[in-house]
C-alpha cells in the first residue's frame, strides 16, 4: 500500500540536482515549485505534482482511502536516483535548451522503442558527450522520448550509418506497447 | 414474425429477439437488427488540453486520414479513411486525441463541468470520459476518478498521462462506497455505469450470444446501488449524468424511474437535437413520463453504439 506524504528537503535537492546535471534543467523554481510535491512511497517513491487545491482535498479524505495516483507524475526515486517520467520530460521540455531533433525515420524508430543511429538524428546538441542524456523531439518540437548518447559528437560524426549512437531510455510508444 | 428464424438469421439468443420485438415492434425489428450488423465508423475526440481541432485536422489529413466532423459533438471527427491504424499515430501517442464511440462522448459534454466544480467520475477507466471532463475543467479544480479494477486503473493512468490530465485524484475502490470518502461539496457526478453492453453489438457481435437475461438483472442491481451512492454523495442542487452502453430498459429507464421515486431528484432536459426519447412504457410497465427527457441512441438510427443517457438534478 502506497503511503502519501510531502517531499522532504533531501529528496527535493536530489531531484533538482539530478535534473540539472542530467538535462541542464535549471528552471525548477519556475516550473515545479508552483505545485505541491507529493511522494507516494511503496517499493519505490513516485514523485507527484498536484495543485494546492487538490492537496487540501487530499488531506480531507486521506484517512478514509488512499489514492491510486493523483496529479502529474514527475518521475520516481529508486535507490537514491531520480528517474524522470514521460510526463516529466514533457513538462520540463520547454525549459531545456539543448534537445536532440529526430528525422522522420528517427521518430518512427524511437516510438517503436528502438535505439537510434546517426541517420535518425536531424540535429544534436553542440557539446554532447558519451553518456549524456537528451530529450528527443521531432521537427515539430513535439517531445517523443528520452535518450542517452553512447558516443561523443565527434565520434557520432565518424560513426557508420547503422551504428547505434543513441540509446532509447523511454519513449511515448510505451503508451501503446505497455500502457493500454 | 418467426422468432426462431430471426435468431438463426442474425445469430441472437432467443430471449433477446423476444425482447427486441416487444421494444421495437415488427415494423422496426429488422431495421434494428440489420443496423447492428453494420460496422460503426471510428470516431475520435480532440484533446483540447493538448491541441486545437484545426491543428489536429491538418496533421492527420496531411498523413492521409480522411476526417469529417461529427455534427452533434464539438471537436470530434469520423475517421472515414485510415492509411494505417488511427490508434498508432505519433499524434495519438502525444495525446492529441482519443478513440471513443460518438454516443459515449455525450455524457461528459452534458455534465458541463468547470474548474469551480468538484467532480466525480464513478466508473472512470479506461478514461475517455474522464479526459473529456478534465478538458471542460481546463485541467483545474478537482476531478475524482474511481474504478474498482486494478488492470483498468493502469489503463486509466496511462491514458490520463498520455493526454496530459493533471487535475485527477484516482482511487481504486468500489464506487458504491463513494460516501465513505466523506468528500463535501460534490457538485457534479458522471456515472457511466457498468452494463450488459447490448449497445456494443456492432463492434462486438459475440454479445449476441454471451449475455443472458440474468446478466441484465445482475447489472441493474449494481446500477441501482451505484446511482443511489451517487445521489447520496451529491450536494443539494448538484447534477448527475447517468449513462450506459446498454439498450435494455431494466438498466436504464427502470433505474431512473426507481430513483425518481426513492430520492429527491428530478430529470433535466438535455437540450440535445439528436437521440430518441427515453421509453416510458416497457414490457408492460409504465414509467415516469419525465423519462422522455432521457435520450437513447441506436446503431440503425444514429450510426452510433447503442446508448442511453439522462441528467438528474438533486433537489435543493
Amino acid at each position: 500500500m502506497l503511503q502519501f506524504r510531502e517531499i522532504n528537503p533531501e529528496e527535493l535537492n536530489l531531484i533538482k540536482d539530478q535534473l540539472k546535471s542530467a538535462l541542464h534543467f535549471e528552471e525548477f523554481d519556475t516550473v515545479i515549485n508552483p505545485f505541491k510535491i507529493i511522494i507516494a512511497e511503496g517499493e519505490w517513491k513516485e514523485v507527484l505534482l498536484i495543485s494546492e487545491e487538490m492537496h487540501k482535498t487530499f488531506l480531507e479524505f486521506k484517512e478514509f482511502r488512499k489514492p491510486y495516483f493523483m496529479g502529474n507524475h514527475l518521475g520516481d526515486i529508486k535507490k537514491n536516483n531520480f528517474k524522470i517520467s514521460l510526463e516529466g520530460i514533457t513538462l520540463i521540455s520547454d525549459y531545456v535548451k539543448e534537445k536532440t531533433v529526430l528525422s522522420i525515420s528517427g521518430e518512427k524508430k524511437v516510438l517503436y522503442g528502438r535505439d537510434l543511429s546517426k541517420d535518425n538524428l536531424a540535429s544534436i546538441p553542440a557539446r554532447i558527450q558519451e553518456n549524456d542524456k537528451s530529450i528527443l523531439i521531432n521537427k515539430n518540437e513535439e517531445v517523443l522520448a528520452l535518450g542517452k548518447y553512447l558516443l561523443s559528437r565527434e565520434q557520432i560524426e565518424k560513426s557508420k550509418g547503422n551504428q547505434v549512437v543513441l540509446k532509447n531510455i523511454m519513449d511515448k510508444g510505451w503508451y501503446l506497447r505497455k500502457g493500454k | 414474425m418467426d422468432i426462431h428464424e430471426l435468431c438463426s438469421r442474425f445469430g441472437y439468443r432467443e430471449y433477446m429477439i423476444e425482447r427486441y420485438l416487444k421494444l421495437f415492434g415488427e415494423a422496426l425489428i429488422i431495421e434494428f437488427l440489420e443496423g447492428n450488423e453494420q460496422k460503426l465508423i471510428t470516431t475520435i475526440k480532440v484533446n483540447t488540453l493538448r491541441i486545437s481541432r484545426e491543428e489536429l485536422y491538418e496533421k492527420l489529413t496531411n498523413k492521409g486520414f480522411n476526417l469529417n466532423p461529427v455534427p452533434f459533438i464539438q471537436d470530434a471527427f469520423y475517421v472515414r479513411h485510415e492509411p494505417f491504424s488511427i490508434g498508432a499515430t505519433t499524434e495519438y501517442l502525444l495525446g492529441y486525441y482519443y478513440i471513443q464511440g460518438a454516443a459515449s462522448m455525450i455524457p461528459s459534454l452534458l455534465l458541463k463541468p468547470n474548474s469551480q466544480d468538484l467532480v466525480v467520475d464513478m466508473c472512470a477507466a479506461p478514461g475517455g470520459k474522464t479526459i473529456q471532463l478534465a478538458q471542460g475543467m481546463k485541467n483545474e479544480g478537482i476531478l475524482f476518478a474511481l474504478d474498482l479494477s486494478r488492470e483498468r486503473m493502469k489503463s486509466l493512468r496511462s491514458n490520463l498521462a498520455r493526454c496530459g490530465v493533471k487535475n485527477v485524484i484516482a482511487i481504486r475502490m468500489d464506487a458504491t462506497t463513494l460516501g465513505d470518502l466523506k468528500i463535501k461539496g460534490i457538485s457534479k457526478i458522471l456515472l457511466d455505469a457498468p452494463c450488459s453492453g447490448s449497445g456494443l453489438i456492432p463492434s462486438d457481435p459475440t454479445r449476441k450470444m454471451s449475455r443472458g437475461y440474468e446478466d441484465i438483472i445482475f447489472c441493474s442491481g449494481t446500477q441501482l446501488k451505484l446511482i443511489g451512492a451517487a445521489i447520496n454523495a451529491l450536494e443539494p442542487g448538484g447534477e448527475l449524468v447517468y449513462s450506459t452502453c446498454s439498450i435494455e430498459p431494466e438498466e436504464n429507464e427502470y433505474i431512473i424511474d426507481a430513483v425518481l421515486n426513492q430520492f429527491g431528484v428530478k430529470l433535466i432536459d438535455l437540450g440535445l437535437t439528436i437521440g430518441e426519447p427515453g421509453i416510458v412504457d416497457a414490457f408492460g410497465k409504465s414509467l415516469a413520463p419525465d423519462l422522455k427527457q432521457a435520450r437513447r441512441f441506436y446503431p440503425y438510427l444514429h450510426k452510433t453504439e447503442g446508448f442511453f443517457v439522462c441528467k438528474l438534478k438533486k433537489v435543493e
